[in-house]
């Protein structure tokens, strides 16, 4: 289980044009910077990951040659998946995501607010691809859950049904360095869930909810995070526990070294993992 | 003898009817899983490991059983791409909009080599080199532009195999009909 990772989120940037306040970008103090797309292929050459989530903490549109990275994992046969924040979308750029062979195009939101202000790109994607007759890619709303936003959440899948969304996928917000928001406790979650289930399901959208977590988390039972500058940590959360070089060697090598393994076995104590909920 | 209106029509309706099948088939095979077990990479990887079977063994049908009229072939060839975008764009690519123009010529060069191919006489060996370089010319074209567009070319380590597997695909596809319209005489020529 903990020898091969399917799962791989790359981060093409760490550049945004947004400083959303559930964000963990700004406390992470990393550089900017851009992935290199010769670095990206390198990456796919040493390793065989059957899915690539292109999103870190930065906005990957910025990256000029994201529909190139996209592309080129496709042509590998590998499920591609994108969260935007939507802001930058026009027509070109949805064509251009479109003809990339992504597989799920998904638009992060976290508030009413913040959705209204990217629906005009929501409903041009969704038009255009029933325009285009396309089967790919899945247009997902990528819904953040937290104690702020909780009432908020019927009405931003009502929306998305309204827009013609056709998948959601709700996750939970985890920031270590900013206490004020806060995930929600066992009870509440779980009566919002079973509310957002039987809505999703009157609007037939199709729906993604967390499962519970564990100790390792399902993040790092199948997944692993390259960060722009090619560095191989858990997840993304901790973009600076650092385990290896990416370009110089293979993930499935990676997690068979000493340091990985001390992380997984370490993790119940880890200052970050322990505060987890993802 | 059928008259010369009745040939017309019989030969139109094989055209459709064979470009139809062919569409069909192409649309619904699953790809991605029989490509991915194989470890063939693409892009265009239907088309290098099948090409011959989808495509040039019903262009390739279709012009023998009109007695090898001149453009049958490259009707029906054509006519391949154009069922299939009415389903979905050309290998998914909507920029630029036209992008689907390539897959006609792509298609139109493969029945030009099959036409050719069948020319002066039929045999085995003309018709399956044409039908291997049928395949393999779609393939180059399609290459060409996806990798001009989408900036996605085949790996240049697996290009020979590549192109050998998308030749062998074209000459069994146009052999296979070859042996087929000998037995079951459907052939007008
Ligand atoms: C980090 S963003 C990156 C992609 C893009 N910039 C966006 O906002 O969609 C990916 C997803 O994570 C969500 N997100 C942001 N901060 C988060 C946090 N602290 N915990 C969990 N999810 C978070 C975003 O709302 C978005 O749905
Ligand atoms: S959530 Fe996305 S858009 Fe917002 S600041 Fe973070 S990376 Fe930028
Ligand atoms: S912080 Fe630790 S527990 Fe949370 S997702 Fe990352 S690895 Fe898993």
């Amino acid at each position: 289980m903990f020898g091969s990772k399917p799962f791989f989120q790359v981060e093409p940037t760490t550049a945004c044009n947004l400083n959303c306040e559930i964000c963990m970008r700004s406390w992470l103090n990393r550089p900017i910077g851009f992935m290199d797309f010769n670095g990206f292929k390198k990456l796919l050459n040493l390793n065989h990951p059957t899915y690539i989530g292109f999103h870190g903490w930065g906005e990957p549109l910025l990256h000029n040659q994201i529909y190139d990275m996209i592309a080129y994992a496709s042509s590998r046969k590998i499920t591609t998946s994108l969260i935007t924040n939507g802001t930058l979308l026009d027509e070109k750029k949805i064509r251009k995501l479109f003809s990339s062979g992504l597989k799920e195009f998904a638009f992060g939101v976290y508030r009413l607010k913040r959705l209204e202000k990217v629906s005009e790109k929501i409903l041009l994607t969704t038009k255009l691809k029933k325009e285009f007759k396309l089967k790919d890619p899945k247009i997902f709303l990528d819904i953040t859950v937290y104690e702020g936003n909780v009432d908020e959440i019927p009405k931003i899948v009502e929306e998305a049904s309204m827009l013609g969304v056709e998948a959601i996928n709700l996750h939970r917000l985890f920031n270590q360095h900013n206490p004020s928001f806060k995930a929600l406790d066992e009870e509440k979650e779980a009566k919002l869930f079973g509310e957002i289930k039987t809505l999703a399901k009157k609007l037939k959208l199709q729906t993604f909810l967390p499962s519970k977590h564990t100790n390792p988390c399902r993040v790092v039972k199948y997944g692993i995070y390259i960060t722009w500058d090619f560095k191989v940590t858990p997840c993304c959360f901790l973009p600076k526990e650092y385990l290896a070089d990416a370009l110089s060697a293979k993930v499935k090598d990676i997690v068979k070294s000493q340091p990985y393994k001390d992380f997984v076995k370490n993790m119940g104590k880890h200052t970050v993992c322990s505060k987890c909920i993802i | 003898m059928p008259t010369n209106d009745s040939s017309t029509i019989k030969n139109l309706l094989t055209i459709f009817v064979c470009a139809g099948v062919s569409a069909t088939i192409n649309l619904s095979i699953p790809m991605r899983p029989i490509l991915n077990s194989l470890g063939i990479f693409g892009p265009a990887g239907g088309m290098i490991l099948f090409g011959g079977f989808i495509f040039v063994l019903w262009v390739t049908l279709a012009h023998l059983i009109t007695g090898c009229k001149k453009l049958s072939g490259v009707s029906t060839a054509i006519l391949i791409p154009a069922f299939c975008m009415l389903v979905s764009p050309w290998y998914g690519v909507v920029d630029p909009p036209w992008f689907g123009v390539y897959g006609v010529i792509a298609f139109l060069v493969m029945g030009l080599m099959i036409e050719f191919s069948c020319k002066p006489k039929l045999s085995f060996a003309r018709l399956g080199i044409g039908g291997g370089i049928a395949n393999l010319s779609c393939l180059t074209v399609t290459w060409l532009a996806i990798g001009f567009y989408t900036h996605v070319w085949p790996s240049t380590r697996f290009l020979p195999l590549y192109l050998a597997i998308a030749f062998m695909s074209g000459v069994v596809g146009a052999v296979i009909v070859l042996v087929l319209t000998k037995k079951t005489k459907i052939c007008q020529s």
